[in-house]
């Protein structure tokens, strides 16, 4: 990380800004009124800021959960997202943050216990209901967990272990992840109303565009430890990536997932594959013209940009069809419809 | 050839060969190796930006750069590093930064270089975290992506001579109109401002400017030209990470040139040819276009070659 952290004035008295502050005794800290005038501006070369990307404490203001996506849901009929982080440490080739953001910094909102609150506010609203969470949408939501200690508080308000506020029975979480920075969930009783889910994709594939991130070994390592402390764990498929060898990596994928995990014992699967909105597509091959997996992947359906019809329906066939041998159908999730592709659609 | 044509066409082929090239009555000698000189660690293009002559003098010399003749504002140039000379006040900073830049390629490394009054020992190198147009309020916040051992400093442009000073600030005169003129050909990463302190509360300035002696700026800047190179390499090694681009140029260029493709095609071209170079390391044959004849049936030929390949993980 950059040796600059902006700090926002009206983020500088949390306890959380002051002991990131702590940690990094080395930076040069730039007082900042908004964290939108350093994040926000034009002319930001997201590709050169990954290189090297700043920190940046704010507070945030509104918008602390959000409906998600119609598709990103693991069987809820209440689903939102929140993000106590903007952007991520990680460099996956594909990622939506690049043609999302301005900016690689890296902005962390220290106002943590206005995220709970909200969570029991938006939980209240649909009480004896399941409501679900998700956290890892604008970031990944271990990844920078040793600066930010977000999920150690995270879990201490969704176990009633913090004392002061306690999030309501019927709020679930999901902490989505490709970072093996597990230590405080092992550390923790396992919370049933909490599944842990990590981001999977063959090694091969891991290694060439999932950049800076834990390999597939220590991912998988990672989830077997917690599937053995208990931890409910999910397996998120998603983005499948196209290859000439498809089949034979995707195969080898699953394969090592049925060795190394209990399958009987995975709350939850989803898959989907590659698929950007059209207007981050522009800006992400603006910033890597060159990248192979974009010349395969410029096929626009209604706005979405991903591989053409015929092939995306192949991948999620093979996959579907794979995962339904070790996944009951009432766990799997695919982001994507695959009723008519999969061998037997009565099952799902 | 226009001057801006004849730069492009000089940037082009600098990294590979050793020419002479005339413009009018100048003649450059251009080489990589030999002329440029050996500090420069990439072929980004450099824009140095003073207010002052005695700013720019030892950066002239260190450099070994070239007046350019028929310039609006007074340029030098060895071909990978252009200076120009604005004049004081933020106006003028602006319109030389402008006039520059639109003749040199897009996301060239742009550094204003010069001095500022700030409660700081004099001598001192600052970097600019933060520019701000004392007149307008606005603000910037150069990107401190590229690594440097430089302190920050807030930069204050002000209309008149300062005469306050503050530790946390710098005061100049330049920076929020290079700033904001650089910003529209490049990006933030490389867009900086480095101040030398020259003026504080034990020397300050006199309002009839006698402490700038030109000598005594030159000294000033001649002190920091080794900071200033190293972070000018910063510079040029985080500019390395863009996207090279310029591979495909000269085959979109014969194309569009030799046939009529409309804008929506050309855009096509473009990113087809991109397209290309990555999935199988090289350009099509130029006299693929031909062969098809049309636009149209060309676009159509090469997305069925791109289609058709796919990816070995
Ligand atoms: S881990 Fe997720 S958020 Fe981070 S770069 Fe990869 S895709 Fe993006």
């Amino acid at each position: 990380m950059s040796g600059t952290i902006y700090v926002e004035d009206a983020a500088t008295d949390s306890p959380y800004t002051q002991h990131i502050i702590k940690r990094h005794s080395n930076a040069g800290i730039v007082s900042i009124d908004r964290y939108t005038e350093v994040f926000n501006p034009k002319a930001q070369n997201f590709r050169l800021q990954k290189k090297n990307p700043a920190l940046i404490l704010a507070k945030k203001h509104k918008n602390f959960v959000l409906p998600a996506p119609q598709d990103y849901n693991i069987g809820g009929k209440h689903n939102y997202y929140f993000s106590h982080m903007m952007n991520c440490i990680y460099d996956c080739r594909y990622c939506f943050l690049q043609g999302m953001y301005q900016s690689a910094n890296h902005v962390v909102f220290t106002n943590y216990s206005d995220f709970f609150e909200k969570i029991t506010e938006t939980s209240h609203q649909h009480s004896g209901e399941p409501v679900w969470f998700f956290s890892g949408y604008d970031c990944d939501s271990l990844a920078l967990e040793p600066v930010t200690g977000f999920m150690h508080a995270c879990l201490d308000y969704f176990s009633g272990s913090s004392g002061k506020l306690v999030a309501p029975p019927n709020a679930y979480l999901e902490i989505r992840t490709k970072s093996t920075q597990i230590r405080n969930l092992l550390r923790h009783d396992p919370i049933p109303n909490c599944v842990i889910a990590y981001s999977l994709s063959p090694h091969n594939i891991a290694d060439q565009l999932e950049h800076k991130t834990p390999s597939l070994e220590k991912r998988l390592l990672a989830l077997e430890k917690l599937q053995t402390a208990g931890w409910k764990i999910g397996l998120r498929f998603d983005p499948l990536i196209a290859a000439e060898n498809f089949e034979q990596l995707y195969g080898e994928l699953f394969e090592q997932v049925q060795q190394r995990l209990d399958t009987n014992n995975i709350h939850s699967v989803s898959l989907g594959t590659f698929r950007l909105p059209k207007p981050f597509y522009k800006k992400v091959i603006k910033l890597y013209p060159d990248e192979p997996m974009f010349a395969v992947a410029s096929h626009d359906t209604d706005g979405m940009i991903g591989y053409p019809v015929e092939q995306e329906s192949s991948m999620l066939s093979f996959c579907a069809n794979s995962i339904l041998n070790f996944i009951s159908p009432d766990r799997f999730y695919p982001c994507q419809d695959v009723s008519t592709i999969i061998q037997c659609p009565t099952t799902v | 050839m226009r001057l801006k044509d004849f730069k492009r066409s000089v940037h082009r082929i600098l990294p590979t060969s050793n020419q002479r090239f005339f413009y009018g009555q100048q003649c450059f000698a251009l080489s990589y190796r030999t002329m440029a000189s050996p500090k420069i660690t990439s072929a980004t293009h450099t824009l140095l930006h003073t207010a002052l002559m005695a700013e720019a003098r030892p950066l002239i010399n260190y450099y070994k750069l070239q007046s350019l003749s028929d310039q609006v504002f007074r340029t030098w140039s060895n071909g990978l590093i252009t200076l120009v000379v604005s004049g004081m006040g933020k106006v003028k900073a602006a319109s030389a930064t402008a006039v520059t830049l639109d003749s040199l390629p897009r996301n060239s490394i742009c550094l204003n270089i010069g001095i500022a009054g700030s409660d700081q020992p004099i001598g001192q190198l600052l970097r600019a975290h933060c520019i701000v147009d004392a007149a307008t309020k606005q603000r910037w916040y150069p990107q401190l992506t590229a690594t440097s051992d430089i302190p920050t400093t807030s930069v204050c442009t002000v209309d008149q001579p300062a005469i306050e000073y503050d530790k946390l600030t710098s005061f100049d005169m330049e920076a929020a109109g290079f700033y904001q003129a650089a910003l529209m050909y490049g990006t933030s990463e490389l867009t900086q401002s480095i101040k030398v302190i020259s003026d504080n509360p034990s020397m300050p300035i006199l309002s009839d400017g006698s402490k700038l002696d030109a000598n005594f700026v030159s000294d000033l800047i001649e002190a920091q030209l080794e900071p200033v190179e190293h972070f000018i390499n910063e510079l040029s090694g985080l500019a390395a990470n863009l996207p090279a681009g310029e591979n495909l140029d000269s085959l979109f260029q014969a194309w569009c040139t030799q046939y009529r493709f409309t804008v929506t095609e050309q855009r096509q071209l473009k990113r087809q040819l991109q397209r290309y170079w990555s999935l199988f390391h090289q350009l099509p044959d130029e006299d693929l276009a031909r062969k098809q004849g049309k636009p149209a049936v060309l676009i159509k030929y090469l997305e069925q070659q791109l289609t058709k390949q796919s990816i070995c993980y």
